[in-house]
């Protein structure tokens, strides 16, 4: 077949252009997608790609000679191929590494990649599945399970227990709601067994996700070798994985501390408290923080008698004033005995399995004798054994974590660190964005991490949720803010469920009535709080809640309240 | 935009109509690293995307893609006083660019390439550094009748390349210096570039800087197009870049792709006058006619056989030819000859 070549369009439409180049003559072989020949016309350069595939058998132009857009150029004897696009260039058709192919041998591998993840938890994997969407060809180190900390010994294993504490407080109480349940009892056996599928359920669920987005995991320990060069150490193999870029997501371990007899029998620490089939008739919580407050709420709720010694004013002393007071009053009644401003000095053996708790508060010395002590004083990043000295990488100036920029990129270029490594915000939901803003970054986006909105979901009954600033770090920052305030006992929907404890408190800014901030305690505090993260990432104002509807009967609807009141306009409270 | 490694693995992520808006600009100031740069990025760019590269270039001549290296800049003088020449993808003629100009290039696909459009956001930036700008013919943005932005394009059968120059504070003396057209007379097929009387914007707002410029072209591309997706060097393939920083570089890319052309020079030495007709294809000497009247006319033969099939490149011809005199006034000739051919055209 004989196809006559025109050059069809004339760039920006010009009624004829000047022939510059001629690639092929007559007798040439081409490929659809060969350019033929070039031209330019009002300053635009435009090469003609042949769609066609077969030997020039005809060129009717020479270079510098001028034609217009249906002038015959050349002819083609061949076929026509349809969708030609021009040649790709040669860095684009690579053949992908065939690094399957060395599996069967045990020993030593090397795998190839485009970027090395060092650590499965939210963090790693969440940051493992956006690199590989994107394309890239990702190997996954992890020395233990995946989903790190977070869903193994943290956030989910201990929402396991607090929702058997919740049905075990709620069966006890089963007679308000008209249900009678004669013989009650609790099975630590079955608790822990539930907790352990929940867990399994999702580790599995993590996996299939890594596997389907063609993530190469390997279960082994990860050690630099250079700023491209990973050595992991399987049970029966090694394996150097090169990478273009690194990602460092090791996360934290538990804080040893430096207390006298913090090694005895009867000390634990929070993932022992995950295993415990028998309970203890009293425990005492070192550390009144989130993750001891959890556990003194949970073993409470199974019957324990439980103290909690915390060093500071307050527990949960990160939270808003407000909400402390009010968890601290509702852990009282619960009959959680706290013992704030109190310095632990000592553990002591006594001579009946038990021990004594010693601590300072007032200036005076106090005992607490327990059969059990939880440690909860805190987590530190895991950088050992990882070889980040001889890389060259920074440390945080007070030498805990991995130093990083907006990016998440450390001091060395093309190597970047998330989550609780970075001993920043000790948050999985932190780990995994700070995961997608550096994958996007490695990806040549530019863009920058930003704690201005996260959230923080505290697990105690009733559960407390808090975003950005709260009533305190506002004003030492200088704003003008007005606070909506309303409770979770003028909520329909609370006191059907039989829960009429805590508030809502919106803080914004008096002028603009910009959302700074909010701290909610109450049912459904940790979903609510989704809302007004939502507000102060978007900087909305009190205006943009109160005018959006909200589902009755709820309790979101205390959020629109809350937002009223602010303005002093609640409708259905009535404000002192 | 397909980032680099998305490409690999065949996935376009971006299916809405609308147009993405995508941004970058560049930390380097070397010519060829950008133009690399420049078409990485004509690769990568997606169906629905649209891009905006702000680049400066260092002491460059920048040529047309038909041009003829020899005739269109004095780039022997250029080189020696550090700067460089490069020839760019578009069409259009040669441009001389420093640190006080600004080059801006808009990649899209020829679907969603609405000119009209553009050029307005481009206006629209322009006004906002108070210049009241106009466009003259189809290419140049002009005010008080004098050019100061002069673009040119590159088109395939996707995908459409714009670019164009913002004069802020060029240094007009050496840019008449360097693009003084050769007096050699060339007869060439490719494009003749086209001399413009032209203003540097600041003469207009002494307070207009190339970054206040960069910027008001980046928010008003932001009002056009919607909030743009940052790029950083990070997006660039570093091995695709190399390859194409190796060409931008090369004499081949350079020199070699001129559109095939003759030279004819003529000059009196005191050894006597020469006439010297050079006939080139991509940059290689494809025939020689050396005549003189000088009393060694062997000699001007041996050096007009010599020089056929080698490409018109100094240290080619110093190698080629240098072997030839045999004495003194020989020597003297050649280097006279070298000398006209290399350096006039």
């Amino acid at each position: 077949m004989k196809i006559d070549i025109t050059a069809k369009t004339l760039p920006k439409n010009a009624a004829e252009a000047k022939i510059t180049k001629i690639h092929k003559q007559i007798g040439d072989e081409v490929q659809s997608g060969d350019s033929l020949l070039e031209l330019e016309a009002n300053k635009a350069s435009m090469p003609i790609i042949s769609q066609a595939r077969g030997t020039i058998t005809a060129l009717y132009v020479e270079a510098g000679q001028k034609v217009k857009a249906d002038d015959p150029l050349c002819t083609i004897e061949g076929e026509e191929v349809l969708d030609a696009s021009p040649k790709q260039s040669s860095t684009d058709d690579k053949p992908s590494l065939g690094y399957f192919a060395g599996m069967m041998k045990p020993q030593k591998k090397t795998v190839a990649s485009d970027l090395c993840i060092i650590g499965a938890g939210p963090g790693g994997y969440v940051a493992a599945i956006k690199a590989a969407q994107l394309g890239c060809r990702v190997v996954l180190i992890e020395k233990e399970h995946v989903g790190g900390t977070c869903l193994n010994w943290g956030c989910i294993p201990t929402k396991c227990m607090v929702r058997s504490a919740e049905v075990y407080t709620t069966l006890q109480s089963a007679e308000d709601y008209g249900c009678f349940a004669d013989y009650l009892r609790l099975d630590m056996r079955r608790v822990l067994q539930r907790k352990d599928e929940v867990v399994t359920q999702l580790r599995q669920g993590i996996e299939h996700l890594l596997s389907e987005n063609g993530v190469t995991v390997l279960s082994g320990t990860a050690e630099l070798v250079d700023r491209n060069t990973v050595l992991s150490k399987q049970s029966s193999s090694e394996t150097t994985v090169t990478a273009k870029k690194l990602i460092i997501a090791t996360g934290s371990r538990i804080t040893n501390p430096p207390i006298p007899g913090a090694q005895l029998k009867q000390v634990i620490n929070s993932d022992i408290a995950l295993q415990l089939e028998a309970l203890p008739v009293k425990m005492v919580v070192v550390g009144g923080g989130v993750v001891g407050m959890e556990f003194a709420f949970i073993f409470s709720s199974f019957g324990v008698n439980v103290s909690v010694v915390e060093y500071a004013d307050q527990i949960l002393s990160n939270c808003d004033p407000d909400i402390c007071a009010e968890i601290y009053q509702i852990a009282i009644e619960k009959g959680i005995k706290i013992y704030r401003h109190a310095m632990v000095e000592a553990i002591l053996p006594a001579q009946d399995d038990q021990c004594v708790v010693v601590f300072k508060q007032d200036d005076e010395v106090k005992y607490l004798a327990t059969d059990m002590v939880l440690m909860s004083i805190g987590r530190e990043p895991v950088i050992a054994g990882l070889g980040f000295e001889k890389l060259g990488i920074e440390l945080n100036d007070n030498k805990k974590g991995i130093k990083v920029n907006e990016h998440m990129e450390t001091s060395v270029p093309g190597i970047y660190a998330i989550g609780d490594v970075t001993n920043r915000m000790l948050l999985a939901h932190v780990a995994s964005h700070q995961g997608i803003v550096a994958v996007r970054n490695i990806m040549g986006e530019s863009c920058d991490m930003d704690y201005t909105a996260v959230p923080s979901a505290i697990f105690t009954e009733p559960e407390i949720g808090i975003v950005g600033l709260n009533e305190e770090t506002a004003r030492k920052k200088g704003y003008d803010i007005t606070v909506g305030k309303f409770p979770v006992g003028a909520n329909g929907k609370a006191l059907a469920m039989g829960e009429s404890r805590g508030f809502i408190k919106i803080i914004a800014e008096e002028k603009s009535g910009t959302i700074l901030g909010a701290a909610i305690i109450g049912p459904h505090a940790s979903d609510l709080i989704a809302d007004l993260t939502l507000a102060v990432n978007r900087k909305l104002t009190l205006r943009d809640i109160y005018e959006t509807i909200y589902a009755h009967p709820t309790t979101a609807e205390i959020i629109h309240e809350a937002a009223l009141g602010a303005e002093g306009r609640s409708l259905h409270f009535v404000g002192s | 935009m397909k980032l680099h490694w998305e490409r690999k693995a065949g996935r376009c992520i971006l299916s809405d109509h609308k147009l993405q808006p995508f941004f970058m600009q560049s930390n380097s100031c070397d010519p060829w690293y950008n133009l690399a740069v420049e078409e990485y990025l004509f690769s990568q760019i997606g169906d629905q995307d649209i891009l905006l590269f702000l680049w400066q270039n260092e002491k460059t001549v920048v040529i047309g893609k038909n041009q003829n290296a020899w005739k269109e800049c004095l780039w022997q003088l250029l080189e020696q006083d550090g700067g460089k020449l490069a020839r760019r993808l578009s069409g259009g003629g040669a441009v001389y660019h420093d640190i006080g100009n600004l080059n801006f290039t808009l990649i899209t696909t020829r679907k969603n390439d609405h000119e009209s459009d553009q050029m307005q956001m481009l206006l629209h930036a322009l006004q906002y550094c108070g210049i009241d700008a106009a466009f003259s013919g189809r290419n140049d943005l002009c005010v008080q009748n004098r050019k100061f932005s002069g673009m040119a394009s590159y088109i395939n059968s996707h995908k459409v390349l714009k670019h164009g120059t913002l004069l802020l504070h060029t240094d007009l003396d050496n840019m008449a210096r360097y693009l003084t057209v050769s007096p050699a007379k060339i007869k060439s097929k490719g494009v003749d570039s086209v001399q413009a009387r032209v203003i540097n914007l600041q003469a207009l707002n002494k307070d207009l800087t190339v970054a206040k410029l960069g910027q008001a072209l980046q928010d008003s591309f932001r009002q056009y197009y919607g909030d743009a997706i940052i790029l950083t060097s990070n997006a660039l393939d570093e091995t695709t870049i190399k390859n194409h920083y190796d060409k931008y570089a090369s004499w081949e890319w350079r020199f070699g792709t001129s559109p095939d052309f003759d030279v004819e020079v003529e000059h009196s030495f005191n050894w006597g006058s020469v006439n010297i007709g050079l006939s080139l294809k991509d940059g290689l000497i494809q025939n020689a006619a050396l005549y003189s009247d000088a009393m060694d006319c062997v000699f001007i033969e041996i050096l007009a056989n010599a020089m056929i099939g080698h490409p018109l490149n100094a240290t080619t011809l110093l190698t080629t030819l240098s072997p030839l005199p045999q004495n003194a006034l020989q020597q003297k000739m050649l280097q006279d000859i070298l000398r006209l051919v290399l350096e006039k055209p």
